[in-house]
């Protein structure tokens, strides 16, 4: 099955977007305002611009949301049979394999085999996937106010939100986390992680109060969750609770209490790449715990570049030129910026030239790194003392690279990382 | 093309319903009118004259070939995500086929280029006219449309 790796064009998202917006009057029944009429005048050009499939898509959506828009009253849904459900299986392999058209098409098959707000969670759920939050908003909107007391709906829902459209969200957990008894604990910790990533564009003084106000509130939050057995069996919930608590003490400075976050949530969530990655960060340099974490991570298939970076760094420091290239190559295939790209590409240089490869192509890897990140000044340095052990000038019989202390790779992690509990 | 108006070809738009008389609403404030919206539908030169430039007042050869947010939302068990008002219908002029040709005096269709079937073309000027007359001539049309939402 083939992955859609573009499941809409800018004008396919522009199309969609005024759907959205048509729906949302249909609702309020103004479909037949001036308003109304604006929104399809705009609507001409974009659609166009779409292809067939694109179009196709796109009325199909329009259908789709009428479930959202005017839902019809009263109970149609039939008795679930093991067809149905074996469709319903077909439904979810097709999202995890991108085929979101088919994943949807299956849906609106088998729709009258499921509740209405089951629909629109599954639904919110493809678009969310296929890349697109403001259809997954929409749907999962209907989902949460189909089903006032399912709390995973809010959550999600929240989620969804704070990616198309951030503002209403932080609004939105800004009021969550003043009543957070009265809310869910998956709710209180989806909206502390909307304020936190708020935080997150915003580093210094406003972070430090925010992580400080929200301390107290997640900590009962833990509380929680801990006392209530079945909260406790959502390991996501846990896993995301620890990790914004850690992250706020790192920022208070309490990097030890910051660490037994981490610690409780990974002794729960073995297999939680992010908490270990995150722990890993904060105790590299000052415990073997870190390389273990890394290790772990990497093996977890941990879609992040830290892990792969810390190792490298941590195997050049060792003279593990092998491991470090090997590491090297893994991270460059992952998403970083541009400082962390080149950082890997200059140990990789670096390991090319103590493992023997010819001298064009570790000139070729230092260049690279310079080119992707120009103010790498160590990688500067280190490639004029490659040339001068080449060319064998007076006073460089041997490499001597010069390599950052361990607390500055460190520091830099934990400045460059981004967050990422938020999936 | 053709050459007499008793030929004239077969078009299709979604406009606004006037209820007294059930005959499309004559306007250019937007595409749901009988008429075209200067700058966005046809090029008005400085003159106040239109351009021939294939612009126009759009129609299709099917009812089923307009876009869905024009369709009325009431045809959405014939056409799906139909998301259009249903203050508006959808009207047709003419009987011949959807090829170049007079649709009605002054004016003619100009079909869209590309491959067969089409399902979108213009009703355009025979000639380079003052907005003011292209529209007079879109507006004599009025009684010729006829609701088909068959």
């Amino acid at each position: 099955m083939t992955r859609q790796t573009l499941f809409g064009s800018q004008s396919f998202t522009k199309v969609a977007s005024g759907l959205l917006a048509l729906h949302r009057l249909v609702k309020v029944g103004q479909e037949d305002t001036p308003e109304a009429d604006s929104i399809r005048d705009a609507l001409d050009a974009p659609l166009m611009a779409l292809n067939p499939t694109e179009k196709k898509r796109a009325q199909l959506l329009s259908e789709d949301l009428y479930s959202v828009s005017e839902p019809l009253s009263g109970s149609n849904q039939k008795v679930m049979n093991p067809q149905a459900q074996q469709k319903l299986i077909e439904a979810y392999e097709a999202k995890e394999s991108g085929d979101w058209d088919r994943a949807l098409a299956l849906l609106r098959r088998w729709k009258d085999y499921i509740s209405p707000e089951l629909l629109s969670y599954l639904r919110g759920s493809i678009w969310l996937s296929a890349g697109n939050p403001s259809v997954a908003t929409m749907f999962y909107e209907h989902a949460m106010e189909s089903d006032p007391e399912n709390a995973n709906y809010r959550a999600i829902y929240l989620h969804a939100l704070a990616e198309s459209n951030p503002e209403q969200a932080d609004n939105l957990a800004c009021e969550i986390l003043v009543n957070h008894e009265k809310n869910e604990p998956i709710v209180v910790a989806r909206a502390a992680l909307i304020r936190f990533n708020k935080l997150e564009n915003s580093l210094g003084l406003h972070s430090i109060k925010l992580s400080r106000d929200l301390i107290p509130i997640l900590e009962r939050n833990m509380e929680r969750i801990e006392n209530d057995e079945d909260t406790m069996r959502q390991k996501t919930l846990y896993a995301m609770t620890t990790g914004v608590l850690g992250f706020c003490h790192e920022l208070q400075g309490n990097k030890t209490v910051a660490a037994q976050y981490y610690s409780r949530g990974i002794l729960e969530n073995p297999e939680n790449s992010a908490l270990l990655v995150a722990r890993g960060i904060l105790l590299y340099g000052t415990s073997p715990v870190a390389i273990s974490d890394f290790e772990q991570a990497l093996e977890l298939n941990s879609p992040l570049i830290w892990p792969s970076f810390f190792l490298a760094h941590h195997y050049l420091l060792n003279n593990k030129y092998d491991q470090c290239r090997t590491m090297c190559e893994s991270g460059l295939r992952l998403e970083g910026n541009a400082a962390t790209i080149g950082q890997l590409k200059e140990w990789l240089a670096i390991s090319y030239a103590e493992l023997g490869f010819s001298p064009q192509l570790v000139r070729f890897a230092f260049e690279d790194a310079l080119r992707i990140d120009p103010l790498n000044k160590l990688a500067k340095r280190n490639l004029e003392c490659y040339e001068s052990f080449i060319n064998k000038q007076l006073g460089c019989e041997t490499l001597l690279w010069e390599q950052k202390p361990i607390a500055d790779i460190r520091q830099f992690g934990l400045a460059e990382r981004p967050y990422f509990w938020a999936a | 093309m053709s050459d007499s108006l008793n030929e004239a070809p077969k078009v299709y738009r979604v406009m606004k319903r006037d209820p007294s008389d059930n005959l499309p609403v004559v306007g250019s404030t937007n595409s749901a009118e009988l008429g075209v919206r200067p700058s966005i539908d046809i090029i008005v030169n400085q003159a106040g004259n239109v351009e021939i430039n294939a612009g126009g007042m759009s129609v299709a050869p099917q009812w089923r070939d307009l876009e869905f947010t024009r369709i009325p939302k009431r045809l959405r068990p014939i056409v799906r995500g139909a998301i259009g008002s249903n203050s508006s219908s959808c009207y047709k002029m003419g009987v011949g086929p959807f090829e170049s040709g007079v649709v009605a005096e002054g004016l003619v269709l100009i079909p869209d280029e590309g491959k067969a079937p089409v399902t979108h073309g213009v009703i355009a000027p025979i000639q380079v006219v003052s907005i003011t007359k292209y529209q007079m001539d879109l507006e004599k049309t009025r009684n010729s449309w006829q609701i088909d939402e068959t």
